[in-house]
């Protein structure tokens, strides 16, 4: 993916090479973001299949060799109480992202809210190292564009895997460039905003070591095992954690239905058809 | 004559009134007396995991795996959901094949139990709220587990009635179905290198979680 200011032409000298990196690594950490909470589809939501595959396994080895052990590195080293200010850090810097998606899901007291939570924290936290809006009642919430767009009817279309960033789909992508646009790194010129940024995205990493750990462990086919978590959890994230109940039948059965036993009746596989 | 009639048709309203609003009252009474059982159910399986967490490094996982073993018989329907997984691939195996993944399946689930909740951390599961579904005799459990750290995990259950007793068909974790998950995989699979081969794949996993990888 290329932004606007990933465009040489677009870059000025002197903070121009920290600015494009600064980008790179934010629409990696944004990716980053998301390969938590991968999940599955059938084959018609990814007929990219043959090109996400190569991709999910190139970013997983380059996962394994590089990002998993600076992660696990940097738990083991660094106390948890700095960890946790951290983490606080860059989901403040990040949060205007979730203010202006509350108010285009017209989410208008929610917005205020997180309006409220990113003033106390920038300012009685300390920058973002400390989280003072919880206590206050101000909680966090979690809004990105690809939720807002989803909140407007529109579709995931497309399941993508992205080089070094992870699962998406068409839906999601436009929240790439609208998560480093509104991220306030993204406007802060100097050199040492590069090391920040890793530092950010050591952060995410580490914070999902728990998710890729169970992946590794329950997963027979991790792509698929991928595709499917990540659809699942955004329509979650969509619909505010409060989603659509699953239909337990498998889609391709159309009307035939294995669970017609709900009533009770004999617990021998029944199938049922309205077909003659 | 006629006001014999009345009179009659008068008792038989009455009846009628009676009827409706004693039946009435005995579904309202049967209803609540289901709800608490399939939220029951789910309490029950919270409170076994908690117990394996907290006892999980003394037990070991052969100790989780024996402790849970029942707890998970009791409160899965594992048949149909096993079934479900399959979905569309069920009725292609043999009834021998069917029982051979019914069998492996449940392993897997009691195995799965076993190796992942092994360490407690002051984590606590919380029921929020229950409702009954459109379909067949559902009800969908809504609960929370909430971490130490302060994060919460969405756990939803989908319950149904079956022989008199509620048992849990399907599991959301923060919205990840672990039945869909399996159906994605192990349909894939199916297609692709055939029963035997899944087979093996769930065989190889439960190995892994005896070996606590």
């Amino acid at each position: 993916m290329r932004t606007h200011a990933q465009d040489p032409k677009n870059v000025k000298a002197g903070t121009g090479r920290a600015l494009t990196l600064t980008l790179a690594l934010f629409a990696l950490m944004t990716g980053c973001a998301t390969t938590q909470s991968a999940t599955v589809g059938e084959s018609d939501i990814d007929p990219l299949e043959p090109v996400n595959r190569p991709i999910y396994w190139a970013n997983d080895f380059i996962d394994q060799t590089i990002a998993a052990p600076v992660a696990t590195a940097y738990v083991a080293y660094t106390p948890s109480p700095i960890r946790a200010g951290v983490s606080n850090f860059f989901d403040n810097v990040s949060y205007p992202n979730v203010i202006l998606n509350s108010f285009l899901q017209g989410k208008g007291d929610q917005g205020i809210h997180d309006v409220g939570r990113f003033l106390v924290n920038s300012t009685f936290g300390c920058l973002g190292l400390f989280d003072m809006a919880t206590p206050l009642g101000l909680y966090a919430h979690a809004e990105d564009f690809g939720q807002t767009l989803g909140v407007w009817g529109v579709d995931e279309s497309v399941y993508l895997m992205l080089p070094f960033i992870g699962p998406n789909d068409l839906r999601d992508t436009p929240n790439l460039g609208i998560g480093v646009v509104t991220n306030i790194l993204f406007y802060v010129s100097n050199p040492y905003v590069v090391p920040v940024a890793i530092l950010g995205l050591v952060d995410k990493r580490a914070r999902e070591s728990d998710a890729v750990t169970f992946r590794d462990r329950a997963a027979v086919e991790p792509y698929v095992f991928t595709r499917e978590a990540y659809r699942q959890h955004r329509t979650f994230m969509i619909h505010d954690g409060d989603p659509p109940v699953e239909d337990l039948e498998d889609p391709a059965l159309g009307d035939e239905t294995l669970t017609d036993l709900d009533a009770g009746e004999d617990l021998t596989l029944q199938i049922h058809t309205d077909e003659p | 004559m006629l006001g014999m009639i009345v009179i009659m048709k008068r008792a038989l309203v009455c009846a009628a009134v009676f009827w409706t609003v004693w039946s009435g009252g005995l579904r309202t009474f049967a209803e609540d007396t289901t709800t608490s059982e399939a939220r029951a159910i789910v309490t029950e399986l919270h409170e076994a995991l908690i117990a394996i967490m907290k006892e999980g490094h003394t037990l070991g996982y052969q100790g989780r795996y024996e402790a849970i073993a029942p707890v998970i018989d009791r409160t899965h329907d594992l048949d149909m959901i096993a079934r479900l997984v399959l979905g569309r691939h069920w009725k292609g195996l043999t009834e021998t094949e069917q029982a051979g993944f019914v069998q492996t399946f449940r392993e897997l689930s009691v195995s799965t139990y076993a190796g992942q909740f092994k360490e407690y951390g002051d984590e606590q599961f919380t029921i929020l709220s229950e409702k009954p579904l459109p379909r067949g005799n559902r009800r969908l459990v809504v609960s929370r587990l909430a971490q130490a750290d302060g994060d919460h995990i969405a756990f939803h259950y989908i319950v149904h009635l079956v022989e008199g007793q509620w048992k849990i068909l399907s599991i959301s974790v923060n919205g990840v179905s672990d039945l869909a998950l399996k159906r994605s995989e192990y349909g894939g699979i199916l297609e692709q290198d055939g029963f035997p081969a899944l087979l093996q794949q769930l065989q190889n996993q439960i190995h892994n979680y005896q070996r606590g990888m």
